[in-house]
């Protein structure tokens, strides 16, 4: 299943909807990659809401799409991680270090909005 | 027979005042309190095995995501020893609730715990740790500021210019 992904000013916003096949993940970062450079987006924030498992393939996917998005000059908000997600991942040694958090996709906005203005927050 | 009626009613008596505190206790061990909007405080005091570990982290992320919380300030003043297993568990739930969106100030580090766990080479380089709770407080009102409204002009250059 295709994430969609919409544009929203100078962010892009991804909503994952429902448990995704590693080439889905793929496809995504890809995806990503690519209109990051073509929208000239400033943002990305990527909705995992919906999600009740996070594997390591999808915590990799997600820090090299952070990573991807940073060289081509975009900040990257992973929002809605439920807490027994957040817990499962901490149990399991999966982190998202060098990714920003924020707990919906209002925060997320927010965070990348300041970003955006001041330079990093921490 | 009367009196043995009257101690079966008192240690009947004795078991349910037992069972009460005992599960006051447990309710006890785990408060998550709301200082002010979106800061919340996890005084945490005594021993921390890993049942305790998973409790206080169960109840701090619920608690992050029904306050919307942007900073925790977690006391461990009470806590008197800290060995591998602790610092483990603390990083753990530290580490959930970054995932949150919530930033976590570690205060109450007292002399004697920072020296053991220097001793110990425990790296807990990854907390923002504060030396009493008035300081994590006060740091963690600075991160909400910063994250929530523009951050003042740079002291320095306003006095250079």
């Amino acid at each position: 299943m295709a994430v969609p992904i919409l544009k929203h000013g100078e962010v892009l916003i991804a909503t994952i909807q429902a448990d995704l096949s590693d080439r889905d993940l793929a496809e995504l970062q890809d995806q990503l990659a690519q209109r990051v450079g073509r929208l000239r987006s400033r943002g990305v924030v990527i909705d995992v809401t919906a999600l009740d498992v996070l594997d390591s393939f999808a915590t990799r996917t997600l820090r090299g799409i952070a990573y991807a998005a940073r060289l081509r000059g975009a900040t990257t908000v992973v929002v809605g991680i439920q807490p027994e997600v957040a817990f499962a991942m901490v149990q399991l040694g999966l982190s998202l270090d060098g990714v920003l958090t924020g707990l919906d996709l209002e925060e997320g906005l927010e965070l990348i909005a300041r970003e955006r203005q001041h330079g990093h927050v921490d | 027979m009367d009196l043995g009626i009257i101690v079966d009613v008192l240690v009947f008596e004795r078991q349910r005042v037992i069972r009460q505190q005992q599960d006051a206790i447990r309710e006890l061990s785990t408060p998550v309190l709301q200082i002010r909007d979106r800061l919340l405080l996890l005084p945490i005091i005594g021993v921390i095995d890993t049942h305790r570990a998973r409790l206080i982290t169960e109840s701090l992320l619920a608690a992050i995501r029904a306050s919307r919380a942007k900073a925790v300030v977690m006391d461990i003043t009470g806590v008197a020893t800290i060995d591998s297993k602790v610092a483990n568990h603390l990083l753990q739930t530290v580490s959930a609730a970054r995932l949150m969106g919530a930033v976590v100030v570690v205060t109450g580090l007292s002399a004697d715990v920072a020296q053991s766990l220097v001793a110990l080479g425990i790296d807990l380089g990854k907390l923002k740790t504060m030396g009493d709770l008035q300081g994590g407080l006060e740091e963690a009102e600075l991160l909400i500021n910063n994250r929530m409204a523009p951050p003042p002009a740079d002291p320095s250059r306003q006095f250079a210019s």
